[in-house]
């Protein structure tokens, strides 16, 4: 018997307890600091004499034998490779890459703007292909920018013609947009399968207009709220997106304030997400100002203890440790957190085909056209296929890597130059907050029995 | 005595759950799925 590769153990943040889980055997436990030492004992190779723990570690997989422990993923990697075969495929729609905004911190800024128009021909032939490449498979459209929902007659035509063709082949469209004229699109979005819209607020008034700004200058806040409540007035689902860094963090408590003084998360059509600032492709202007993947969550962890009201605008995840707490049971091993080319896809106006809304835009990164001739670099393709943890080098000996699922193949390449390399998440520190936050409350507690009887209730 | 806690409400090992990405599928149309 062999202490368990998969095995993730740490101590939980401002608490006397630990936690361990393991992914693969779908295991999670609390331990009180005489088991820890135990473990700790055991995973040093060291003797023992608890039979009763080691039978317990044991039968929850925590310890085992080696070749049962491979047998064991191998069936796991097959059953992923299955589910993710019949996963639904995202399919973004690029129909421009000009914005009327100019964010402080926007990563197309240099990306070309070929002076082409999206004609209907480009749409039909984005369908036409779509419904060939993907048959069989479920799929939705999600369209991207650029910002997507400029307010001119041409635009909102020929957003309306992509709407009727979704509806023709019966797929759903979500769309990311600014949000600045949602509110002027309503009529053109209300009683359509929209399954949802995603739109950025980097906080309250003053703060979101310093960093999301029109190219004029002028504040673009009030038109976002107005589109939000349009929305919702209409029943369509928002994703409201804050994107963080050291300038504008110490507003969230604000906007989650406002948000729920406005209603908002109160309404089953409202949801949100955080989203770090962080360098994709290329070196910002400060840098200093970003967060590291941990440091942001350790902010929000913190925040959160000064403001729990922040929790009713949005729950952090902290890897895998929200999803535990509302579901009882952990997910299933994450073998590849990249969807590029497996489910998800990424198509523009010129004609051309990416792996995903990373790559989308980049000259050298285009996998071939759908528009006005159909092409395909396989060699590309498959590469982009083949990144799993199995793959990636790095990964094959690392005890996170099932909660991992290895990151983003755009950030590895840009990092590396090889999709095939890894972009790793900070997953043992991501935990020891979520335990604290979800399963411990931040508290240290007297007696862990005690604890053991709250879990019960 | 062990006082190890569980945490998996479903019988041990059986796990019906998606993998972590997918639990938030309707939630990635996101630039920031790639950080």
């Amino acid at each position: 018997m062999k202490y368990s590769k998969y095995n993730i153990f740490s101590k939980i943040r401002d608490s006397e307890n630990y936690f361990i889980i393991n992914l693969l055997t779908g295991n999670a436990d609390i331990l009180g600091i005489p088991d820890a030492e135990k473990l700790k004992a055991i995973r040093n190779g060291e003797a023992f004499s608890d039979e009763a723990f080691y039978g317990e570690l044991t039968a929850k997989g925590y310890m085992s034998e080696e070749a049962d422990e491979t047998r064991l993923y191998r069936n796991r990697y097959l059953d992923f490779l299955d589910s993710r075969n019949k996963d639904e495929i995202q399919l973004f729609f690029v129909t421009n890459y000009s914005c009327n905004f100019a964010c402080t911190y926007c990563y197309q800024d240099q990306y070309n703007n070929p002076n082409l128009e999206l004609s209907n021909d480009v749409i039909d032939s984005f369908f036409n292909y779509i419904k060939k490449e993907f048959a069989g498979r479920d799929k939705y459209i999600t369209v991207f920018g650029g910002e997507p929902l400029l307010n001119s007659p041409k635009q909102k035509a020929a957003i309306e013609y992509l709407l009727n063709k979704a509806s023709d082949e019966k797929l759903e469209v979500s769309f990311v947009t600014n949000g600045y004229s949602l509110d002027s699109y309503i009529n053109i979005l209300r009683n359509r399968s929209i399954r949802e819209i995603q739109i950025t607020l980097d906080g309250t008034r003053a703060v979101h207009n310093k960093r999301r700004f029109l190219k004029s200058g002028n504040g673009t806040f009030d038109a976002i709220v107005r589109g939000i409540d349009a929305c919702l007035l209409n029943k369509i689902t928002v994703n409201l997106r804050m994107v963080i860094d050291k300038e504008n963090i110490d507003n969230l408590p604000d906007l989650a304030r406002f948000a729920i003084e406005k209603g908002w998360t109160k309404s089953q059509y409202f949801k949100t997400q955080i989203g770090r600032n962080y360098e994709l492709h290329h070196c910002q202007s400060a840098p200093d100002k970003l967060f590291g993947r941990i440091s942001l969550f350790e902010e929000i962890y913190e925040l959160t203890k000064l403001h729990p009201h922040i929790l009713e605008f949005y729950k952090p995840a902290y890897s895998i440790a929200k999803f535990l707490s509302e579901n009882g049971n952990l997910p299933n091993p994450l073998f590849d957190s990249c969807p590029a080319c497996k489910t998800e896809w990424a198509f523009d106006y010129t004609g051309q085909i990416y792996s995903c809304t990373a790559t989308v835009g980049k000259e050298d990164e285009s996998l071939g056209s759908f528009y006005p001739v159909i092409t395909q670099n396989k060699e590309k393709i498959e590469q982009w296929e083949s990144r799993d943890v199995t793959a990636i080098p790095e990964c094959k000996d690392c005890n996170l890597q099932l909660a991992c699922g290895g990151g983003c193949g755009s950030v590895a390449k840009n990092r590396t130059g090889n999709e095939c390399s890894s972009d790793c998440r900070p997953i043992t520190e991501l935990l020891e907050l979520g335990f604290s936050e979800y399963f411990e409350n931040g508290k240290v507690p007297n007696n862990f029995s005690d604890k053991i009887l709250d879990y019960q209730n | 005595m062990t006082i190890m806690k569980s945490l998996i409400k479903k019988k041990e090992g059986k796990v019906n759950a998606k993998p972590a990405q997918c639990c938030a599928k309707t939630s990635k149309i996101i630039v920031g799925c790639h950080d």
